[in-house]
């Protein structure tokens, strides 16, 4: 559960000053979705992905990419 | 802000699985009475068609969608490929030697005086039957799903 907290996605979507809600709204998921994703209990798909980064005005490095431990 | 329309991809994939869930546990449900109505309680044909030609249409419904979607895959690796090999010959032994037994034991069960070498002879020979049917189907499903996909990869290229 949660492994990896995607502490990057939660810091890009508050600068953007956007609740869960309105990011998940914006790429036509539902809000847990966008909780799940970024407690790490869910892996979204590419599709997602891009479509969350191109809402935060991000890149897919910037949000997903994890470097290797 | 401009809305995608992308669905729930979580919500639709949790979908699936549940109803793919759903299908095992009435895939199950419907071979455990069948096994009964026709081994245990020896029910007439008639009685039990239903279940067997619906469990029939969903496996082949399955295995159909499968082969032309090309989800059935050989390994990559030759050594692997020979194993696999292996192993279906394995399975369709075993599989025929169930199938042999099954026909025996309905050949002594249906006549009071058996004749035992013939009742042999005729399982015998449709084990055999049974078996190089049984190798040979899956095996041709295999290559036809490797070729399937394959097509599928072409023409996405």
């Amino acid at each position: 559960m949660g492994e990896h907290k995607n502490i990057r996605l939660k810091l890009a979507r508050v600068q953007k000053d956007l609740s869960q809600e309105q990011l998940a709204e914006a790429v036509g998921v539902t809000r847990q979705t966008i909780g799940l994703i970024e407690a790490g209990n869910y892996n979204p798909t590419i599709r997602l992905c891009i479509a969350i980064c191109r809402v935060l005005g991000t890149t897919l490095n910037d949000i997903f990419w994890e470097e290797e431990e | 802000m401009k809305h995608r329309g992308i669905k729930d991809e979580r919500i639709i994939t949790e979908f699936q699985k549940l109803n793919s869930h759903g299908f095992t546990i009435c895939f199950a449900g419907l071979m455990i009475s069948l096994a009964v109505k026709v081994f245990v309680l020896n029910w007439d044909m008639k009685l039990w068609l239903d279940t067997f030609l619906i469990l029939m249409a969903a496996c082949l419904y399955v295995v159909i969608r499968g082969i032309r979607a090309g989800l059935y895959q050989l390994p990559p690796k030759e050594g692997e490929v020979k194993r696999f090999k292996k192993m279906n010959l394995i399975g369709g032994l075993l599989s025929s030697v169930v199938w042999g037994a099954l026909m025996f034991s309905y050949d002594l069960l249906d006549s009071n005086q058996a004749d035992l070498s013939k009742s042999i002879m005729s399982t015998v020979a449709g084990t055999v039957v049974f078996f190089c049917g049984i190798t040979a189907l899956q095996w041709l499903m295999m290559k036809r799903s490797n070729k399937n996909a394959d097509k599928t990869l072409d023409s996405e290229n």
